[in-house]
């Protein structure tokens, strides 16, 4: 069970990474834009930035804009960043491109760019997975009269459940 | 359009919300909750003098009261078994008390993977009655709320009420002059909808590994193996009858909807791999909205 969480955590912390580049690099190009409201049609791909996985200098480029005319916090468009970050084995890189349309991930492709085979294993995991991650709707913003899905769990299973979770980090 | 009087309550082992025009009156709540412990007395492996529990035990034949209907239980379990090849089958009943789910919920990972033997070595039934050759943990988590719901959807009909929507936490009946709009839930965000789709008189249900999974195992196994499915994270089936629905969702994890349309005509189905793609036949293509 160990071995398995191990490289569970790196495509976590990797997942992690990717997004956060792609946000912060897609939330400092609209910054740079000038405060018009931008239609659907607008492809609005940046140059690939790199940045490092420790994204914590970029102090202006916080995820949410101030007030715009467009009721959504990013324009719609497609954003590219490549991110870049230390494994093991040295530097590597992987490219992200994520399509908002009314705020929501529509589409999200990934490019692996890893030199290491054992980066390249990971990242071809990632992008194996990842899409899984990205997608729908949240339920609020939604107009549903019910959700179908999984049945929920009675008590005394969720008991069961938290008890191997505390069981599993003693 | 979601009816205005709800009644929430817990039953088979999950919350249930039975929403009507008119609050329902408590003789009527009353039956319900009679028909419900009846279904249970009958197919619950959590109680330990049910129907199925005394065949775990000592094997031989069962009579079912005919008002639990059992032959179609029966006989849809039977065709989903040979449209899957034996991946779906009843006889994952020990396979899930070998992991703790059971009536102690002693989850954990199984000791051993119990491999199910053919359901036909075993297994004899007719309309109302089942006999084991030996005995054997039935489990009818595949179809067993699906055709509760429609037990009672058939009580509330002949109480004269004429909409209702019987939702089973996720397996939903409705009968309505209305349509009743419906999300997909994301299993690995349940925050979100994947899509969403609309029913009047019909029911849908979903299956997914994201609730009841525990370690490495979850509770969707294949009967071919013993061991939890892998490839498939969630399903929706709509069909006429709720029963039919719920089995279908489950027969998903194995089929492909287009399959699952050579067996079970007329449904509209649906289901997403665990690299995030989405299958569906040709009937539920014109009637789901994917947000993905």
């Amino acid at each position: 069970m160990n071995e398995s969480q191990s490289p569970n955590k790196a495509i976590i912390a990797l997942i992690i990474v990717v997004l956060v580049v792609a946000v912060l690099a897609g939330g400092y190009y609209l910054m740079q834009q000038s405060n018009e409201q931008t239609t659907t049609n607008t492809v609005a791909t940046t140059d690939t930035t790199s940045t490092t996985s420790n994204a914590t200098n970029s102090d202006d480029t916080t995820a949410s804009t101030e007030s715009e005319e467009s009721s959504t916090t990013y324009a719609d468009g497609t954003y590219e960043a490549t991110g870049s970050y230390s494994s093991p084995g040295g530097q590597e890189e992987i490219e992200v491109s994520v399509t908002l349309d009314d705020d929501v991930i529509t589409d999200a492709t990934v490019t692996s760019l890893a030199s290491n085979p054992t980066s390249k294993q990971y990242q071809a995991a990632f992008i194996s997975g990842y899409k899984s991650l990205v997608v729908g709707k949240s339920i609020d913003d939604v107009d549903l009269d019910v959700v179908s899905g999984s049945s929920l769990t009675p008590i005394g299973f969720n008991n069961a459940i938290e008890q191997i979770k505390q069981d599993a980090t003693a | 359009m979601r009816l205005p009087s709800s009644w929430q309550f817990e039953a088979i082992g999950t919350t249930w919300n039975i929403y009507t025009e008119q609050p329902l009156q408590r003789e009527q709540q009353q039956l319900i909750v009679q028909h419900i412990e009846l279904f249970d007395r009958a197919f619950s492996r959590f109680l330990a003098d049910s129907i199925v529990s005394k065949l775990a035990r000592d094997g031989g034949k069962a009579r079912f009261d005919k008002r639990l209907h059992a032959d179609k239980m029966f006989a849809i379990y039977d065709k989903l078994y040979h449209g899957t090849s034996g991946a779906m089958t009843p006889l994952v009943g020990e396979g899930l008390a070998a992991a703790g789910y059971d009536e102690t919920y002693k989850l954990h990972q199984p000791t051993k993977i119990v491999v199910p033997v053919a359901l036909d070595t075993i297994v004899e039934h007719d309309a109302n009655t089942l006999s084991l050759a030996e005995p054997a943990l039935l489990d009818f988590g595949a179809a067993g709320k699906g055709h509760l719901v429609d037990l009672l959807a058939g009580m509330l009909q002949e109480q004269g009420v004429q909409f209702f929507t019987i939702d089973a936490s996720g397996d939903i009946y409705h009968q309505s002059n209305e349509y009743l709009t419906v999300g997909l839930e994301n299993p690995l965000d349940t925050t979100k909808v994947i899509g969403s789709t609309s029913i009047r008189d019909q029911a849908i249900c979903s299956s997914a590994t994201n609730r009841r999974a525990w370690g490495n195992f979850h509770h969707v196994l294949d009967g071919r193996s013993g061991a939890p499915t892998n490839d498939i994270i969630a399903t929706w089936a709509i069909a006429d009858s709720c029963m039919v629905a719920d089995a279908l969702a489950t027969a998903l994890f194995f089929v492909s909807p287009e399959r699952a349309a050579n067996i079970q005509p007329g449904g509209a189905y649906i289901r997403v791999t665990k690299t995030g793609k989405i299958e569906m036949n040709t009937a539920m293509e014109s009637r789901v909205k994917l947000f993905v």
